[in-house]
């Protein structure tokens, strides 16, 4: 018991409260773009659709760090746009608001996907009926499509909230390893194990595997909750 | 207050090509399921784009390909009345009611009127649930009081009644009259039903794969049907293809027999159709349309046994259009002179009952 208080006591817990405020910040971003993401391309010309699709859900399946790297080449020092960033005082590579970017990037397909999904199993009837009654489209998309998608809606958040807390590769491309500043907890496990410091990347371990399992679980009961009205309307 | 259509659109079962005008009437679009009979109200409302031609709606053009009009399916306001009613359900009744109104109105016109509209429907005490809560016959109320909200410049009805159990349908066929009857702008009636169109409308088409085969009075398709579409839609159970022989007979190709009609056959003829309930039992076969038959299946409902007949010695399989029904009405005919199964008589299909078509 002794040695594990000592183990907290000295512990520095940084890297927890870096990689919560990362994922909080990229998650509002994921959130609203990713809805008007799957709202947007449902508008558009099958052939479009196509392109769009692929675009947005290639940093799902790319290596992150092919993610960084275009990351770099957008905002670091090499090309005419990352130099015109930073010379008008948008200097983000190594710095917090990169961790944000990666993890948006990179956990923005998640969101989009689901939520996509949610709008394409919705009764096309309902949405045209809402047409013929003089409603315009934003108010069928507030009024109906969002309501009738908030399973969804809650379920894509949680999977990007997850996988923005789990993101390593591209964030360290583009934010490196700075701690207390960019240092998430899959960059401390990386580095306290290649430091040798088994202990540290145990405890990481430890509080991610934690972490990650309740927001899995709550994905579930989220759904469930969420899903009620169906039950009502196969009752009705 | 009337209507004129006239739209062509490549579909990928069949090309819709649709022409129909309607005044203060209500018109009936009648067809076999996938006929093109949804598809119609759906254009006229702007949830699809016809290719081609022009829909005109009490003097606003909807629709017209050549000066390049397309009104928004919003600007339309059509409020068409969709088959399974498309009540929102994350809004209560109340609110699905208000949200067909004009935003324009004042808060407390359209708290009025959603009231009058609950009243109007048998709906009181109900604005405040929500859509699951409801049964169908109430479902159905819901969406015509929204309809009616929405102040449409024509009413349009896409098979109001296949959501609703029978029993259902007979309460408030009478009360959707009623409101028909108060009503003195276009009502368009989709429907795959003959009965329910006879009783709602006052004029019908007949559909087939994307065209409408006949238009007239609904008492006239029944009557004297132009198409086979017309003949099937009409509730007649035997058609077959026939061909002209001369001025007054025919040949009918499902049943292998020549048939002399009282009207004269046209250069073209198509189809034969005679009505189920026209067959009658014949003494002996010296008349004219009377052949010999078997009893190959009998079945029962309540008030009626039909027999399907083999005629000319066709006496089973699985071709059931070679077979000939044959209604009994069990009210009229005694118990014990009904017709058994297996049993061989002579049957007439009278002469002054065919139905010829070309088309």
């Amino acid at each position: 018991m002794d040695s594990l208080a000592t183990v907290i006591s000295g512990f520095d817990f940084r890297p927890l409260l870096v990689s919560l405020k990362t994922a909080g910040a990229a998650i509002v971003f994921v959130f609203a773009l990713g809805i008007l993401a799957a709202w947007w391309t449902l508008g558009v010309s099958e052939r479009v659709k196509g392109w769009l699709d692929s675009i947005f859900t290639l940093p799902m399946v790319l290596p992150p760090t092919v993610v960084g790297f275009f990351l770099l080449v957008v905002f670091g020092r090499s090309t005419a746009v990352g130099e015109f960033l930073i010379d008008h005082g948008l200097r983000l590579i190594f710095s917090w608001p990169a961790t944000v970017i990666a993890a948006a990037v990179v956990s923005f397909p998640l969101m989009y996907r689901t939520v996509r999904g949610a709008f394409e199993q919705l009764d096309q009837d309902m949405l045209d009926a809402a047409r013929t009654l003089g409603q315009s489209e934003w108010w069928i998309f507030r009024k109906l499509m969002l309501p009738m998608s908030w399973p969804s809606v809650a379920a894509g958040t949680m999977l990007s909230f997850a996988r923005a807390l789990g993101e390593f590769g591209a964030t360290l491309f583009v934010a490196g390893n700075f701690p207390g500043v960019t240092q998430t907890m899959p960059i401390a496990v990386y580095f306290a194990w290649a430091g040798g410091d088994l202990t540290t990347a145990g405890v990481w371990v430890a509080i991610i595997v934690v972490l990650s399992f309740a927001v899995v679980f709550g994905i579930d009961a989220c759904t469930a909750w969420l899903s009620r009205f169906k039950k009502g309307e196969a009752l009705g | 207050m009337s209507v004129s259509v006239d739209i062509k659109m490549h579909f990928h079962k069949f090309d819709l090509d649709v022409a129909f005008e309607a005044d203060s009437e209500t018109f009936g679009l009648l067809g076999a399921s996938g006929c093109g009979k949804s598809l119609t109200l759906r254009c006229i409302a702007g949830v699809e784009t016809p290719d081609e031609g022009r829909i005109v709606v009490n003097g606003v053009t909807f629709f017209d390909s050549e000066q390049r009009i397309n009104l928004s399916a919003q600007k339309r306001k059509t409020a068409l009345l969709f088959q399974n009613y498309q009540l929102f359900p994350t809004m209560t009744v109340a609110e699905n009611i208000a949200c067909a109104m004009d935003p324009k109105l004042p808060s407390t016109v359209r708290y009025k009127r959603v009231k009058d509209l609950l009243k109007l429907f048998h709906l009181h005490g109900f604005g405040k649930k929500y859509p699951a809560r409801l049964s169908g016959g109430q479902k159905q109320r819901v969406a015509l009081a929204r309809m009616l909200a929405a102040e449409p410049a024509i009413l349009m009805l896409d098979e109001p009644f296949s959501a609703l159990d029978s029993h259902l349908k007979a309460c408030f066929e009478q009360e959707l009259l009623d409101m028909f009857e108060g009503y003195d702008g276009t009502i368009l009636y989709v429907s795959h039903d003959i009965d329910e169109a006879y009783r709602f409308c006052d004029r019908i088409a007949v559909m087939d794969a994307g065209s409408i085969t006949d238009l007239g009075t609904a008492q006239r398709i029944v009557t004297d049907p132009q198409s086979v579409a017309a003949i099937r839609q009409s509730g007649c159970k035997n058609v077959s293809p026939a061909r002209k022989v001369d001025e007054h007979t025919l040949f009918a190709e499902n049943w292998g027999i020549t048939l002399v009609s009282d009207d004269p056959v046209p250069d073209g003829l198509a189809y034969v159709g005679i009505r189920a309930f026209e067959i009658r039992a014949a003494e002996a076969d010296d008349d004219v349309n009377v052949f010999p038959a078997i009893a190959a299946r009998v079945s029962d409902s309540r008030f009626q046994r039909t027999v399907m007949l083999g005629i000319n010695g066709h006496s089973g399989g699985n071709e059931v259009e070679k077979f000939v029904h044959w209604r009994l009405d069990k009210l009229v005919v005694p118990e014990s002179e009904l017709v058994e199964r297996g049993d061989t008589l002579m049957i007439k299909l009278p002469s002054k009952q065919l139905h010829l078509v070309t088309r």
